[in-house]
């Protein structure tokens, strides 16, 4: 009986896999796509907090827009 | 490029997004510019905008003039860009420490109180404000987005430029691109 597949192909951009690939060296990833996994996994997992929108009181709010006021990116 | 797409170049102020245009610009796409605002010692190179963008929450009329060009929106104005168009945009993120660091010299210059409120506040705002702003883009059908570092953009330029000319589909020269970078600029590190 064949054994059941425990893993499959995923596509991603060859520049990001550079990028991953430059990132890990020096680390415990012995490959790009340990390093994928335990990203998606976290992914995953704080999805539900990450969507969750800050609160920005309208105080907090203004303070920014005011910032970027007097740097001469708002009117 | 797509005739039908309008190219945008976001972060928030201090956050290399003069430099992204000027590299863009020197790997082979048109800006929508019109130079009033001059290069000055915060931005030696130059702004790269196009004032009518900050008219956008009353006024967007002018964006069909945009399609198959690059133009910079700061941060807050994507907001405001309407739904019935289709854009790519390159959002530029950087060290937050080094975004206020930079963003408090530039206030001295332009003669604004940097002090006005505490560092470590304004860190938490604006993280907590990129961090909303990227859900907003998330949540938009018409906006896909490329998040480039700046910091990385300094440490790997080619990695980074790699990342730009496949999201613009091609067609821009990498090699150019990387000649727009100016080291001597990276000024804000922490």
């Amino acid at each position: 009986m064949a054994e059941e597949r425990k893993h499959t192909t995923v596509s991603i951009p060859l520049p990001l896999y550079r990028k991953i690939k430059k990132r890990i060296e020096g680390t415990g990833f012995t490959s790009v796509s340990d390093y994928v996994t335990y990203v998606l996994r976290e992914v995953l997992a704080s999805l539900e907090e990450d969507e969750k929108e800050e609160v920005f009181s309208a105080e907090e709010e203004e303070k920014v827009k005011d910032r970027l006021r007097a740097l001469g990116y708002l009117d | 490029m797509d005739q039908d797409i309008v190219y945008i170049v976001s972060g928030l102020p201090r956050s290399g997004t003069s430099l992204m245009m000027k590299m863009l610009k020197e790997g082979g796409m048109t800006l929508l510019v019109d130079n009033i605002r001059e290069a000055d010692a915060d931005n030696p190179k130059g702004y790269f905008e196009f004032e009518r963008v900050k008219k956008l929450p009353r006024d967007a009329s002018w964006l069909p003039v945009a399609r198959g060009k690059v133009v910079k929106v700061l941060a807050e104005l994507i907001k405001h860009l309407p739904d019935d168009q289709a854009y790519k945009i390159v959002f530029m993120m950087r060290d937050i420490d080094e975004i206020v660091v930079s963003q408090k010299k530039m206030m001295v210059r332009r003669g604004e109180d940097p002090e006005k409120v505490h560092d470590e506040e304004m860190r938490a705002l604006l993280r907590s404000y990129l961090k909303n702003l990227k859900i907003f883009v998330g949540r938009k059908n018409n906006m896909d987005v490329c998040y480039i570092s700046y910091n990385d953009l300094m440490r790997e330029p080619d990695l980074s430029i790699e990342e730009i000319v496949e999201f613009f589909d091609g067609g821009l020269d990498p090699q150019k691109m990387r000649e727009a970078i100016d080291e001597d600029l990276y000024r804000n590190r922490v």
